[in-house]
Protein backbone atom coordinates (compact mmCIF):
# COMPACT_ATOMS: atom_id res chain seq x y z
CA UNK A 1 0.00 0.00 0.00
CA UNK A 2 2.72 2.08 0.26
CA UNK A 3 3.79 4.88 -2.28
CA UNK A 4 6.81 6.86 -2.60
CA UNK A 5 6.47 9.27 -0.60
CA UNK A 6 5.77 7.12 2.47
CA UNK A 7 9.70 6.40 1.81
CA UNK A 8 10.74 9.22 3.97
CA UNK A 9 8.58 7.63 6.95
CA UNK A 10 10.94 4.28 6.62
CA UNK A 11 13.46 6.66 7.93
CA UNK A 12 11.87 7.06 10.74
CA UNK A 13 12.66 4.17 13.09
CA UNK A 14 14.39 3.44 16.55
CA UNK A 15 18.10 3.36 16.62
CA UNK A 16 20.04 0.16 18.06
CA UNK A 17 21.19 2.92 20.79
CA UNK A 18 17.73 3.90 21.76
CA UNK A 19 16.50 0.27 21.86
CA UNK A 20 19.40 -0.61 24.13
CA UNK A 21 18.47 2.46 26.18
CA UNK A 22 15.31 1.40 26.32
CA UNK A 23 16.34 -2.30 27.49
CA UNK A 24 18.28 -1.29 30.37
CA UNK A 25 15.94 1.38 31.25
CA UNK A 26 12.87 -0.91 31.68
CA UNK A 27 14.95 -3.21 33.73
CA UNK A 28 16.63 -0.63 35.73
CA UNK A 29 13.20 0.79 36.49
CA UNK A 30 11.60 -2.36 37.52
CA UNK A 31 14.91 -3.30 39.59
CA UNK A 32 14.22 0.26 41.13
CA UNK A 33 10.13 -0.63 41.70
CA UNK A 34 11.17 -3.85 43.59
CA UNK A 35 13.46 -1.56 45.68
CA UNK A 36 10.24 0.58 45.98
CA UNK A 37 9.97 0.39 50.11
CA UNK A 38 6.60 2.33 49.53
CA UNK A 39 4.65 -1.05 49.12
CA UNK A 40 6.75 -2.86 51.95
CA UNK A 41 6.10 0.38 54.75
CA UNK A 42 2.05 0.21 53.27
CA UNK A 43 1.78 -3.67 53.78
CA UNK A 44 3.93 -3.06 57.27
CA UNK A 45 1.20 0.10 58.24
CA UNK A 46 -1.69 -2.20 56.98
CA UNK A 47 -0.60 -5.18 58.92
CA UNK A 48 0.16 -2.48 62.11
CA UNK A 49 -3.54 -1.47 62.10
CA UNK A 50 -4.64 -4.92 61.85
CA UNK A 51 -2.74 -5.73 64.64
CA UNK A 52 -4.13 -2.68 66.85
CA UNK A 53 -7.59 -3.21 65.78
CA UNK A 54 -7.21 -7.12 66.31
CA UNK A 55 -5.79 -6.09 70.06
CA UNK A 56 -7.80 -3.18 70.94
CA UNK A 57 -11.70 -4.58 69.97
CA UNK A 58 -11.84 -7.98 68.50
CA UNK A 59 -9.01 -9.86 70.89
CA UNK A 60 -10.71 -12.82 71.85
CA UNK A 61 -11.58 -13.03 75.57
CA UNK A 62 -9.99 -16.02 76.60
CA UNK A 63 -6.57 -14.02 75.77
CA UNK A 64 -7.44 -10.68 77.55
CA UNK A 65 -6.12 -10.76 80.97
CA UNK A 66 -9.52 -10.52 83.28
CA UNK A 67 -8.05 -12.21 86.83
CA UNK A 68 -5.15 -11.95 89.21
CA UNK A 69 -4.25 -14.34 91.86
CA UNK A 70 -1.13 -13.29 93.87
CA UNK A 71 0.07 -16.18 96.29
CA UNK A 72 3.07 -14.84 98.66
CA UNK A 73 4.78 -17.16 101.19
CA UNK A 74 8.01 -15.90 100.69
CA UNK A 75 7.68 -17.40 97.29
CA UNK A 76 6.10 -14.41 95.63
CA UNK A 77 3.92 -14.53 92.42
CA UNK A 78 0.74 -14.22 90.41
CA UNK A 79 -1.07 -15.83 88.21
CA UNK A 80 -2.53 -14.10 85.72
CA UNK A 81 -5.86 -15.24 84.58
CA UNK A 82 -8.35 -15.05 81.28
CA UNK A 83 -11.67 -14.18 81.18
CA UNK A 84 -12.34 -18.64 81.25
CA UNK A 85 -10.13 -18.19 84.57
CA UNK A 86 -7.18 -20.54 82.90
CA UNK A 87 -4.18 -19.28 83.97
CA UNK A 88 -2.49 -17.41 80.90
CA UNK A 89 0.81 -15.65 82.51
CA UNK A 90 2.71 -16.39 85.74
CA UNK A 91 4.20 -13.26 87.17
CA UNK A 92 7.44 -13.80 89.29
CA UNK A 93 8.36 -11.62 91.81
CA UNK A 94 11.18 -12.74 93.27
CA UNK A 95 14.07 -14.98 92.61
CA UNK A 96 12.74 -17.94 95.03
CA UNK A 97 9.25 -18.36 92.66
CA UNK A 98 10.67 -18.43 89.71
CA UNK A 99 13.16 -21.12 91.37
CA UNK A 100 10.19 -23.27 92.69
CA UNK A 101 7.72 -22.74 90.09
CA UNK A 102 9.32 -22.51 86.63
CA UNK A 103 9.28 -26.16 86.02
CA UNK A 104 5.14 -26.36 87.08
CA UNK A 105 3.24 -26.36 83.66
CA UNK A 106 0.12 -24.24 84.44
CA UNK A 107 -0.35 -21.57 82.00
CA UNK A 108 -3.96 -23.19 80.00
CA UNK A 109 -4.96 -24.83 83.53
CA UNK A 110 -7.55 -23.45 85.47
CA UNK A 111 -6.90 -21.33 88.51
CA UNK A 112 -8.23 -24.24 90.86
CA UNK A 113 -5.74 -27.35 89.18
CA UNK A 114 -2.68 -24.38 89.09
CA UNK A 115 -3.00 -24.00 93.29
CA UNK A 116 -3.10 -28.02 93.04
CA UNK A 117 0.24 -28.20 91.35
CA UNK A 118 1.53 -25.29 93.44
CA UNK A 119 0.91 -26.20 96.89
CA UNK A 120 1.48 -30.52 96.33
CA UNK A 121 4.93 -29.31 94.67
CA UNK A 122 7.82 -30.25 96.69
CA UNK A 123 9.81 -27.19 96.93
CA UNK A 124 6.81 -25.05 97.40
CA UNK A 125 5.70 -27.36 100.63
CA UNK A 126 9.07 -26.45 102.12
CA UNK A 127 8.26 -23.19 102.47
CA UNK A 128 5.44 -23.79 104.28
CA UNK A 129 6.31 -24.05 107.64
CA UNK A 130 4.65 -23.78 110.83
CA UNK A 131 6.13 -20.11 111.42
CA UNK A 132 5.31 -19.10 107.73
CA UNK A 133 1.81 -17.13 106.31
CA UNK A 134 0.28 -17.64 103.23
CA UNK A 135 -1.22 -14.36 101.91
CA UNK A 136 -3.16 -14.87 98.98
CA UNK A 137 -4.68 -12.03 96.79
CA UNK A 138 -7.33 -11.74 94.10
CA UNK A 139 -8.43 -8.80 91.68
CA UNK A 140 -10.73 -9.33 89.12
CA UNK A 141 -12.21 -6.70 86.43
CA UNK A 142 -15.47 -8.22 87.19
CA UNK A 143 -16.63 -7.44 90.73
CA UNK A 144 -19.00 -10.83 91.01
CA UNK A 145 -15.58 -13.07 89.24
CA UNK A 146 -13.53 -11.29 92.30
CA UNK A 147 -15.65 -12.34 95.34
CA UNK A 148 -16.27 -15.83 93.13
CA UNK A 149 -12.45 -16.98 93.04
CA UNK A 150 -11.86 -15.39 96.73
CA UNK A 151 -14.60 -17.49 98.04
CA UNK A 152 -13.17 -20.77 95.99
CA UNK A 153 -9.50 -19.78 96.93
CA UNK A 154 -10.07 -19.35 100.68
CA UNK A 155 -12.48 -22.68 100.71
CA UNK A 156 -9.58 -24.50 99.05
CA UNK A 157 -6.76 -23.08 101.26
CA UNK A 158 -8.59 -23.79 104.48
CA UNK A 159 -9.36 -27.23 102.93
CA UNK A 160 -5.53 -28.11 102.09
CA UNK A 161 -3.51 -25.90 104.23
CA UNK A 162 -2.26 -26.48 107.50
CA UNK A 163 -0.69 -22.94 107.89
CA UNK A 164 -1.74 -19.74 108.98
CA UNK A 165 -2.82 -18.22 106.11
CA UNK A 166 -5.50 -15.22 104.28
CA UNK A 167 -7.26 -14.67 100.76
CA UNK A 168 -8.63 -11.09 100.00
CA UNK A 169 -9.71 -9.84 97.24
CA UNK A 170 -8.66 -6.41 96.69
CA UNK A 171 -9.41 -2.87 94.92
CA UNK A 172 -8.22 -1.42 91.39
CA UNK A 173 -5.44 1.01 92.61
CA UNK A 174 -3.93 -1.14 95.48
CA UNK A 175 -3.33 -3.70 92.03
CA UNK A 176 -2.00 -0.56 90.41
CA UNK A 177 0.59 0.57 92.95
CA UNK A 178 1.24 -3.40 93.57
CA UNK A 179 2.33 -3.70 89.86
CA UNK A 180 3.95 -0.08 89.93
CA UNK A 181 6.24 -1.44 92.63
CA UNK A 182 6.89 -4.82 91.04
CA UNK A 183 5.43 -6.72 94.13
CA UNK A 184 2.22 -8.61 94.90
CA UNK A 185 -0.57 -6.50 95.45
CA UNK A 186 -1.04 -9.09 98.63
CA UNK A 187 2.48 -8.05 99.58
CA UNK A 188 1.69 -4.56 98.77
CA UNK A 189 -1.33 -3.93 100.71
CA UNK A 190 0.41 -5.32 104.36
CA UNK A 191 3.23 -3.35 103.35
CA UNK A 192 1.06 -0.15 102.92
CA UNK A 193 0.07 -0.70 106.41
CA UNK A 194 3.29 -1.41 108.06
CA UNK A 195 4.67 2.28 106.49
CA UNK A 196 1.26 3.94 107.42
CA UNK A 197 2.21 3.05 111.07
CA UNK A 198 5.64 3.73 110.82
CA UNK A 199 6.91 6.27 108.08
CA UNK A 200 10.55 5.45 108.45
CA UNK A 201 9.35 2.38 106.75
CA UNK A 202 9.60 2.04 103.16
CA UNK A 203 8.16 0.34 100.51
CA UNK A 204 11.35 -0.72 98.38
CA UNK A 205 13.43 -1.63 101.90
CA UNK A 206 9.88 -4.04 102.79
CA UNK A 207 9.59 -6.02 99.76
CA UNK A 208 11.81 -8.88 99.99
CA UNK A 209 10.43 -9.91 103.27
CA UNK A 210 8.22 -12.84 103.93
CA UNK A 211 4.80 -12.52 104.65
CA UNK A 212 5.57 -14.02 108.30
CA UNK A 213 8.29 -11.21 108.87
CA UNK A 214 6.13 -8.61 107.58
CA UNK A 215 3.26 -9.20 110.02
CA UNK A 216 6.07 -9.25 112.64
CA UNK A 217 7.29 -6.18 111.98
CA UNK A 218 3.65 -5.14 111.76
CA UNK A 219 3.01 -6.69 115.10
CA UNK A 220 6.08 -4.97 116.70
CA UNK A 221 4.97 -1.42 115.72
CA UNK A 222 1.28 -1.48 116.44
CA UNK A 223 1.19 -4.23 118.95
CA UNK A 224 -1.23 -5.87 117.06
CA UNK A 225 -2.47 -8.32 114.98
CA UNK A 226 -2.46 -7.51 111.11
CA UNK A 227 -6.07 -7.32 110.42
CA UNK A 228 -6.35 -6.53 106.74
CA UNK A 229 -10.44 -6.97 106.85
CA UNK A 230 -12.32 -4.31 105.07
CA UNK A 231 -9.90 -2.32 104.06
CA UNK A 232 -9.25 -3.24 100.16
CA UNK A 233 -12.46 -4.60 99.05
CA UNK A 234 -15.25 -2.85 96.88
CA UNK A 235 -17.87 -1.71 98.58
CA UNK A 236 -18.69 -5.21 100.04
CA UNK A 237 -17.08 -5.48 103.50
CA UNK A 238 -17.33 -9.16 104.12
CA UNK A 239 -15.26 -10.47 101.61
CA UNK A 240 -12.27 -11.21 103.47
CA UNK A 241 -11.44 -14.86 104.11
CA UNK A 242 -8.67 -15.05 107.03
CA UNK A 243 -7.67 -18.46 108.68
CA UNK A 244 -5.30 -19.06 111.12
CA UNK A 245 -4.68 -22.39 110.51
CA UNK A 246 -4.69 -25.59 113.08
CA UNK A 247 -1.48 -24.10 115.22
CA UNK A 248 -2.72 -21.10 115.85
CA UNK B 1 4.61 -9.34 33.74
CA UNK B 2 7.03 -10.49 30.81
CA UNK B 3 10.19 -12.13 30.38
CA UNK B 4 13.42 -10.08 29.81
CA UNK B 5 13.15 -12.29 25.87
CA UNK B 6 9.82 -11.27 25.18
CA UNK B 7 10.64 -7.36 26.16
CA UNK B 8 13.90 -7.97 23.74
CA UNK B 9 11.80 -9.43 20.88
CA UNK B 10 8.78 -6.51 21.26
CA UNK B 11 11.50 -3.73 21.03
CA UNK B 12 13.08 -5.59 18.35
CA UNK B 13 9.72 -6.40 16.48
CA UNK B 14 7.63 -2.97 17.23
CA UNK B 15 10.33 -1.16 17.93
CA UNK B 16 10.68 1.08 14.53
CA UNK B 17 6.54 1.31 14.56
CA UNK B 18 6.43 2.54 17.97
CA UNK B 19 9.17 5.17 17.07
CA UNK B 20 6.97 6.56 14.07
CA UNK B 21 3.93 6.90 15.78
CA UNK B 22 5.92 8.98 18.46
CA UNK B 23 7.34 10.98 16.09
CA UNK B 24 3.50 11.26 14.50
CA UNK B 25 2.08 13.03 17.67
CA UNK B 26 5.22 14.66 19.50
CA UNK B 27 7.67 17.66 18.44
CA UNK B 28 10.44 16.79 20.47
CA UNK B 29 13.01 14.16 20.49
CA UNK B 30 13.55 14.04 24.00
CA UNK B 31 9.45 13.22 24.47
CA UNK B 32 9.47 10.51 21.34
CA UNK B 33 12.32 8.31 23.20
CA UNK B 34 10.68 9.24 27.16
CA UNK B 35 7.42 7.90 25.08
CA UNK B 36 9.48 4.96 23.49
CA UNK B 37 10.59 3.94 26.92
CA UNK B 38 7.17 4.20 28.42
CA UNK B 39 5.70 2.17 26.10
CA UNK B 40 7.48 -0.91 26.87
CA UNK B 41 7.98 -0.21 30.59
CA UNK B 42 4.21 -0.41 30.33
CA UNK B 43 4.57 -3.92 28.09
CA UNK B 44 7.24 -5.01 30.72
CA UNK B 45 5.25 -4.70 33.79
CA UNK B 46 1.70 -5.83 31.58
CA UNK B 47 0.21 -9.55 32.68
CA UNK B 48 -1.81 -9.18 29.69
CA UNK B 49 -1.64 -12.25 27.25
CA UNK B 50 -1.25 -11.71 23.68
CA UNK B 51 -3.16 -14.20 21.32
CA UNK B 52 -0.39 -13.60 18.38
CA UNK B 53 2.37 -11.12 17.32
CA UNK B 54 -0.47 -9.15 15.57
CA UNK B 55 -2.95 -8.93 18.60
CA UNK B 56 -0.06 -7.55 20.45
CA UNK B 57 1.30 -4.58 17.80
CA UNK B 58 -2.60 -3.46 18.18
CA UNK B 59 -2.26 -3.73 22.17
CA UNK B 60 1.03 -0.87 21.70
CA UNK B 61 -0.38 1.41 19.22
CA UNK B 62 -3.25 1.69 21.32
CA UNK B 63 -0.55 1.90 24.40
CA UNK B 64 1.29 4.84 22.70
CA UNK B 65 -1.15 6.45 21.06
CA UNK B 66 -2.69 7.40 24.70
CA UNK B 67 1.16 8.22 26.37
CA UNK B 68 1.93 10.63 23.13
CA UNK B 69 -2.42 12.12 24.48
CA UNK B 70 -1.53 11.85 27.69
CA UNK B 71 2.40 13.79 26.81
CA UNK B 72 0.67 16.34 24.96
CA UNK B 73 -2.14 17.48 27.08
CA UNK B 74 0.64 17.86 29.89
CA UNK B 75 0.67 21.41 31.45
CA UNK B 76 4.24 21.45 30.56
CA UNK B 77 2.93 21.29 26.54
CA UNK B 78 0.07 22.81 26.83
CA UNK B 79 1.65 26.13 28.10
CA UNK B 80 5.04 25.53 26.21
CA UNK B 81 5.72 25.52 22.69
CA UNK B 82 8.20 23.71 21.62
CA UNK B 83 9.22 21.94 18.15
CA UNK B 84 12.41 20.31 16.73
CA UNK B 85 12.23 19.94 12.89
CA UNK B 86 12.95 17.00 10.99
CA UNK B 87 16.31 17.72 11.01
CA UNK B 88 16.11 17.23 14.87
CA UNK B 89 14.46 14.26 14.26
CA UNK B 90 17.12 13.12 12.28
CA UNK B 91 15.31 12.68 9.24
CA UNK B 92 17.31 13.34 6.09
CA UNK B 93 15.26 12.77 2.73
CA UNK B 94 14.61 15.22 -0.46
CA UNK B 95 12.82 17.96 0.04
CA UNK B 96 9.75 16.97 -2.49
CA UNK B 97 9.75 14.15 -0.09
CA UNK B 98 9.48 15.37 2.96
CA UNK B 99 6.82 17.72 2.14
CA UNK B 100 3.73 14.12 2.73
CA UNK B 101 5.51 13.68 5.55
CA UNK B 102 5.42 17.52 6.87
CA UNK B 103 1.94 17.71 5.80
CA UNK B 104 0.78 14.52 7.63
CA UNK B 105 2.64 16.12 10.85
CA UNK B 106 0.51 19.03 10.48
CA UNK B 107 -2.94 17.15 10.73
CA UNK B 108 -5.13 16.26 14.21
CA UNK B 109 -4.05 13.86 16.11
CA UNK B 110 -7.23 11.41 14.96
CA UNK B 111 -6.28 12.00 10.95
CA UNK B 112 -2.81 11.20 11.83
CA UNK B 113 -3.32 7.85 13.11
CA UNK B 114 -5.91 6.60 10.66
CA UNK B 115 -3.49 8.03 7.88
CA UNK B 116 -0.82 6.19 9.63
CA UNK B 117 -2.57 2.88 10.45
CA UNK B 118 -4.10 2.95 6.95
CA UNK B 119 -1.47 3.74 4.46
CA UNK B 120 1.44 2.52 6.52
CA UNK B 121 0.59 -0.19 8.29
CA UNK B 122 -2.08 -1.41 6.40
CA UNK B 123 -4.57 -2.02 8.28
CA UNK B 124 -8.47 -2.02 7.35
CA UNK B 125 -11.01 0.05 8.20
CA UNK B 126 -12.54 -2.11 10.64
CA UNK B 127 -8.87 -2.70 11.90
CA UNK B 128 -8.24 0.47 13.03
CA UNK B 129 -11.69 0.78 14.43
CA UNK B 130 -10.43 -1.59 17.14
CA UNK B 131 -7.43 -0.38 17.74
CA UNK B 132 -8.48 2.71 18.43
CA UNK B 133 -11.44 2.08 19.77
CA UNK B 134 -13.97 3.78 17.30
CA UNK B 135 -16.96 2.91 15.10
CA UNK B 136 -16.23 1.91 11.83
CA UNK B 137 -17.80 4.85 10.03
CA UNK B 138 -16.15 7.28 12.35
CA UNK B 139 -12.89 6.02 11.26
CA UNK B 140 -13.83 5.98 7.46
CA UNK B 141 -14.84 9.74 8.15
CA UNK B 142 -11.22 10.87 9.49
CA UNK B 143 -10.24 9.25 6.58
CA UNK B 144 -11.76 11.56 4.17
CA UNK B 145 -11.41 14.83 6.23
CA UNK B 146 -7.09 13.80 6.39
CA UNK B 147 -7.51 13.34 2.76
CA UNK B 148 -9.26 16.41 1.90
CA UNK B 149 -7.03 18.40 4.10
CA UNK B 150 -3.69 16.61 2.87
CA UNK B 151 -5.22 17.44 -0.81
CA UNK B 152 -5.49 20.88 -0.01
CA UNK B 153 -1.78 21.12 1.80
CA UNK B 154 -0.32 19.22 -1.24
CA UNK B 155 -2.28 20.26 -4.24
CA UNK B 156 -2.46 16.62 -4.98
CA UNK B 157 -3.23 13.16 -4.06
CA UNK B 158 -0.30 12.08 -3.33
CA UNK B 159 -1.23 9.34 -0.90
CA UNK B 160 -2.71 7.50 -3.99
CA UNK B 161 0.23 7.86 -6.18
Amino acid sequence: MKNKAWETFDKVEASEELKQQTLRYVLNENKIKRRNYKAPIGIFASFCIVFLVYFQFMQPKTIQAYSYITMDINPSFQLVLNQDDHVQEIVYYNEEAQSVLKSLDMKGKEYEEALTLILTNKEYKTYMKEDAYLQVSVYSKDEKRANNIEQNVSTYLNKNVKIPHECIHVNEKTMQNAQSHHMSSGKYMVIEKIVKADASYKVDDLKNKSMAELRTIYYTITNEELDTKGNHQNGNGNQNHKHQGKNQ
Amino acid sequence: MKSETQLQNAIELHGNMIRKLCFLHLKQKADVDDIFQDVFLKYYQSDFEFNSSEHEKAWLIRVTINACKDNLTSWFHRKVELKDDLQALHIEAPKEDNALLESILKLPKKYKNVIYLYYYEGYKTKEIANILEVKENTVSTWMRRAKDELKGMLGGDYLEE
